[in-house]
């Protein structure tokens, strides 16, 4: 597992974009390839000009530039290589205005307020009445010193995040529950470029850990992985975080007999913790991996033309009818966006690996 | 006020300029070139002959810039420099003074040592209205000979052989790409020549261009051969020019000698460019990089220096790239394995059916070079690992495989 540091992150983008701008030999290919409307307008001597002038784009560029969604097609067209997503962040960053939770966070830290308190005057800033409610029911619970937390991230609203809370109360009962909100995973702001409001979320979150002390978080979704492995470096936590599946795995929880299944390992989650969910299983059914392309169907980078990886998501659903009775999946928030794409024709069963084991393992143990 | 004077317009001059427009902005700053368009991307002309690209895509900085500072373009000819008077002189014996002086004026192509090259359908490619040359007769001909299989040499190749015309590479060593790679990927490359129609002649010299009144017609070779050709295309690689400087006490030796702050041995007189010749820590080597990324970063470099912000030239490792027949190929580090280090070990996956191919050099456990044609790795996160001499523990598998993750080795 390798957590990635905000503070080298902006260095590595920094030295990249810098050699980026000397590199690039105007040949237009990535304009030409870009979906994003306006990219024929744009001219690269003028956007090379705006990225070295630390001015913010105006006109027709920076409408160009909010057009991005970061698809990162430039990048694969670059015949030098260079990353032309990675300037269009840069841009990106300076057409936005300084968020308000940053000021507020910044002005926070004179004033002497209980964590509470602390927390929920940073975290107001982007979150809603009821989100920060459902939060601050979850944090208030959680004494101090706590071994085991199992942290759901954004998810902690989804009847997902609950079934998998269940299946950790059961084989850890003293374990913990926290949650995040969407937005304080940092991911949305990372993929966006915008790497001082990610780090100001990470910032809330470490202010939340800092009293919890867990030895151990539980993670069940790339997001919330990346969140924890965030803090857990910028930080100096000690603390272990492990993939639900991981801990599963662990767990050594006798499984019987299960039907065959299909399953989508997400490569997000592949890279981070190393273990395939096939190996979870695998000695107790036939199972198949669907999509060993390493194509995740939530990465907004895999977007196809408007369809936002719908053809992904029914590839993956129509393999796993192939090849097993239902296909469970280990990352919680690609459970729920596959559940979305079944339609009456491809009909199968979709399970996050707690749900399946709640489902089957829990059934044949009663 | 201090006299700015930068002689050429190519890259490193106008960023030069640029770099000294941003912190002595009042100052006027004096370009002097015989090209009288405003600086454009060499690298990809190519595309322009491909119409792909107008002439205004390829400027490199917009007009706001030569508006908003302070650029004084003269169009003459540089005769020679007089470092004691602090004067530039020119062709029509006219002088132009200077308190502080860059040297960018660029390479100029090699031409051959044969007869009949004096003719006109005989281009070099080197510069604007070479390739606008080589545009108007593409409509009228045929056939065409490409003499040097250097990047340039092949990438006009390419253009041609797009347009069907029938194009022969002539190459006097035994190598194309100035044998920077090794044998059996070069035959790669070359098959994918061949799918274009294109014919290569290796390890043969041009003894004569011949033809009727002063156009070529035919090139024949020392072996004998002979190719009916209605254009012919030098590209035999680009050598400094460095005649301006000869009664000069700058150092030289086939390009301008500096230090790491681009500044010559003369005080006042920096250098920047396909013009220097520079020293490579990492190899040890000296050499010209005619390259548009290095004279960009030298062009930058010096025009701070010169501004009086200090700035060090940070090259690292040599990164390479081009495009040859639609894939690109990338080259980064050194890619030759010395058989008596024992550490030294190579990963490779060649696949000649698709037309690709890829080369890891590890020096235990650290990647020391790499090389690669098709689809491969990032070339400048690869760079930055080479540079920064990261162990890289991963099995051959993970390392080929398209999904293995290379900018997180970084963030380590």
């Amino acid at each position: 597992m390798i957590p990635l540091s905000t503070k080298k992150t902006l260095q590595i983008h920094k030295e990249r974009i810098e050699n980026d701008k000397n590199n690039c030999t105007l040949c237009h290919h990535c304009l030409e390839i870009c979906p994003a409307s306006l990219s024929d307008v744009v001219n690269m001597n003028e956007f090379l000009f705006v990225l070295d002038s630390k001015n913010e784009p105006r006109g027709p560029l920076k409408r160009f530039i909010l057009n991005c969604s970061q698809c990162g097609l430039c990048s694969d067209a670059c015949p030098r290589g260079n990353r032309f997503d990675m300037m269009v962040r840069e841009l990106k960053g300076r057409i936005r205005e300084k968020p308000a939770s940053y000021i507020a966070g910044t002005a926070l830290k004179k004033q002497k307020l209980t964590f509470s308190e602390n927390f929920q005057c940073k975290a107001k800033y982007f979150a809603n009445k009821k989100q920060l409610k459902e939060l601050m029911k979850y944090l208030d619970k959680i004494p101090p010193r706590t071994k085991i937390l199992f942290y759901a991230g954004e998810h902690i609203l989804l009847p997902t995040s609950h079934a998998q809370w269940e299946l950790v109360k059961q084989y850890a009962p003293d374990a913990q529950i926290m949650g995040g909100l969407k937005l304080a995973s940092g991911y949305d702001f990372l993929v966006q470029g915008d790497i001082k409001r990610a780090s100001h979320q990470f910032d809330v979150l470490a202010s939340a850990l800092k009293r919890v002390d867990p030895k151990i978080v539980i993670v069940p979704s790339v997001a919330a992985f990346h969140a924890m492995s965030e803090v857990a470096y910028m930080h100096h936590k000690p603390f272990k975080i492990m993939t639900l599946t991981e801990w599963i795995q662990k767990q050594d929880i006798p499984f019987g007999k299960l039907p065959p299944i299909a399953i989508y390992h997400n490569p997000m989650m592949m890279k981070m913790c190393g273990m395939n969910l096939g190996e979870l299983f695998v000695k107790s059914t036939r199972v198949t991996d669907v999509d060993k392309n390493g194509n995740c169907p939530t990465m907004e980078y895999n977007y196809d033309e408007d369809n936002h990886n719908l053809t992904l998501r029914h590839n993956i659903i129509a393999q796993a009818k192939e090849n097993g009775e239902c296909l469970v999946v280990d990352c919680a928030y690609t459970a729920e966006i596959l559940k979305q794409a079944v339609t009456k024709e491809n009909k199968i069963r979709i399970y996050d690996v707690a749900s399946f084991i709640k489902k089957h393992v829990g059934d044949s143990n009663d | 006020m201090t006299k700015y004077v930068i002689i050429g317009n190519g890259v490193s001059a106008l960023l030069a300029a640029k770099a000294i427009a941003s912190i002595d902005y009042a100052t006027p700053i004096k370009i002097i070139s015989t090209n009288n368009h405003k600086t454009i991307s060499k690298p990809a002309l190519s595309y322009l002959l491909k119409n792909k690209l107008t002439l205004s895509q390829l400027q490199r900085l917009p007009d706001d810039f030569y508006v908003q500072t302070n650029l004084d373009m003269i169009n003459k000819k540089v005769q020679r420099i007089d470092p004691i008077n602090k004067q530039v002189v020119f062709t029509d014996n006219k002088k132009q003074a200077y308190d502080k002086l860059l040297l960018a004026q660029g390479s100029e192509p090699v031409i051959p040592d044969c007869g009949g090259l004096e003719k006109d359908n005989i281009i070099t490619c080197h510069t604007l209205s070479d390739v606008q040359k080589i545009k108007e007769s593409l409509q009228k001909i045929t056939k065409a000979v490409v003499i040097g299989a250097g990047p340039t040499g092949l990438e006009i190749a390419s253009v041609l052989a797009e347009k069907k015309i029938d194009v022969v590479i002539i190459e006097k060593s035994n190598y194309i790409l100035n044998s920077i790679i090794p044998l059996e990927y070069m035959d790669i490359i070359i098959s994918q020549y061949r799918k274009k129609g294109v014919r290569f002649i290796l390890k043969d010299e041009v003894k004569h261009c011949g033809g009727v009144d002063n156009k070529a017609t035919y090139v024949e070779t020392e072996k004998g051969a002979r190719f009916e050709a209605q254009l012919i295309i030098l590209c035999c690689g680009v050598n400094p020019k460095i005649d301006i400087i000869e009664k000069t006490k700058i150092r030289r030796h086939r390009g301008i000698l500096v230090d790491n702050t681009m500044k010559t041995t003369v005080k006042d007189i920096w250098s920047a460019g396909s013009v220097t010749e520079l020293e490579n820590e990492y190899t040890n080597t000296r050499a010209v990089l005619p390259y548009w990324n290095v004279c960009s970063q030298m062009g930058t470099v010096a025009g701070y220096n010169m501004a009086g912000k200090h700035k060090v030239l940070e090259l690292g490792n040599n990164l390479f790239s081009c495009e040859l027949a639609d894939k690109q190929f990338h080259l980064v580090g050194t890619i030759e394995c010395d058989d008596t280090r024992n550490k030294c070990s190579v990963i490779e996956d060649i696949n000649r059916l698709e037309g690709r191919f890829l080369r890891f050099v590890f020096n235990d456990n650290m990647l020391v070079g790499a090389c690669w044609y098709g689809r491969g790795p990032n070339p400048f996160t690869l760079k930055q690992l080479i540079d920064s001499e990261t162990i890289i523990e991963a099995s051959k598998k993970e390392l080929l495989s398209k999904t293995f993750n290379w900018e997180h080795l970084l963030k380590v």
